[in-house]
């Protein structure tokens, strides 16, 4: 048995988005509000969750040509549900626990059964929380920004 | 197109893999001990076995060259998932061969389809990791062999299933090919559902 895997692009943007949360989130937060959902399930290890290195490239201001930026760490994981669904997670740093939970998740918010529920009650609030973080981040950095202002000398 | 269905891995990756290893440790050091090694789930017809002898013998810096038995979509996505090895399609390029005793008939001369290593390096010769269907480690029904050699005190008898004559001739030096290339030379590992033994290049073999 194996379910299909086609997404269609509002179903992979959809994924790409609850993936995207999960990695973002605290683990401590993203842990406390899964563990009823998940602890009534079974899933299978296909691939334990490991710690490696992966290198971050960069475009100087965005447009420049690609440059190594440097290694990070991070830690993956793939699971597989009782359903036949495949759950898998990339994360930045060295927390298995968190990459497995959002392995056994992302397995979960691929089953219409629980998705509505899921989304509704773990992806949502952990996103407007990301989202807050980054308007009060941006909201902090914005109150010390500099304008700098130089003279035309009518040089050239 | 179907979409390759993972299967289960290691489930403790270290420390399997390291009792794996160690395993296969022992049966190259003395050839003809029979080990046993395992692993969660087969890959389709590649026993859970073989699967474990490639997730522990097998990175992203070995090549792995697949008989056409093994060559599926599937196997290749689990292995490579599993292990990041490269499957080559060069045969004489591949540091491992995963085959099954039917894709040896094929092969009339072993060491010009598989690399040998080189004299500066023998050690890079290939490993040939052959699955069959069952392995035993005294006189039975299958082709009975007497090893001698390094590793054994005084010989060992093994009998393993379906070996095609070819390779039967090559392993007893009928050729002259595998005691003439020494230090030169194809290291075997033959595996049935649970349990490997090794033939490595300095194991002498008689067919009995």
């Amino acid at each position: 048995m194996m379910p299909s895997e086609n997404f269609t692009e509002s179903n992979q943007q959809a994924r790409q988005h609850w993936m995207s949360v999960m990695a973002k989130s605290r683990s401590e937060t993203l842990i406390a509000l899964s563990d009823i959902y998940i602890n009534e399930h079974r899933f299978e290890t296909i691939r334990a969750a490991e710690v490696g290195l992966t290198q971050v490239r960069g475009r100087m201001g965005g447009t420049g040509s690609q440059f190594n930026l440097g290694d990070m760490t991070m830690t993956r994981c793939v699971v597989r549900s009782s359903n036949g669904h495949y759950g898998h997670s990339y994360i930045a740093g060295r927390n298995k626990e968190h990459a497995t939970r959002a392995a056994q998740l992302d397995a979960m918010l691929q089953d219409q059964a629980y998705q509505q529920d899921l989304i509704t009650n773990i992806i949502q609030p952990l996103a407007h929380h990301l989202a807050e973080q980054k308007k009060r981040k941006a909201n902090e950095v914005a109150q010390t920004k500099v304008n700098f202002f130089t003279l035309v000398r009518g040089e050239d | 197109m179907t979409t390759p269905t993972l299967v289960k891995g290691f489930q403790h990756i270290i420390h399997d893999s390291q009792i794996a290893f160690r395993q296969l440790l022992k049966a190259m050091s003395e050839p003809g001990t029979l080990v046993s090694v395992s692993s969660p789930e087969p890959i389709d017809h590649l026993n859970a076995s073989t699967f474990a002898i490639c997730q522990a013998m097998l990175d992203q810096q070995t090549q792995l060259w697949l008989s056409p038995y093994f060559h599926t979509t599937n196997i290749k996505h689990n292995l490579h998932f599993h292990t990041g090895v490269s499957i080559i399609d060069e045969s004489q390029q591949a540091l491992f061969a995963l085959l099954c005793p039917s894709d040896l008939d094929s092969f009339a001369n072993l060491s010009q389809h598989f690399s040998q290593g080189t004299n500066e390096y023998p050690e890079t010769g290939c490993t040939l990791i052959v699955q069959v269907s069952s392995i035993k480690d005294d006189l039975s029904n299958g082709r009975n062999l007497r090893l001698t050699g390094s590793g054994i005190e005084t010989a060992k008898f093994v009998s393993i299933s379906d070996l095609p004559l070819a390779l039967l001739d090559y392993l007893s030096n009928q050729t002259g090919e595998r005691n003439a290339s020494f230090p030169l030379g194809l290291d075997f590992i033959f595996v049935d559902q649970t349990h490997l033994v090794c033939l490595p290049r300095t194991t002498q073999v008689e067919v009995l």
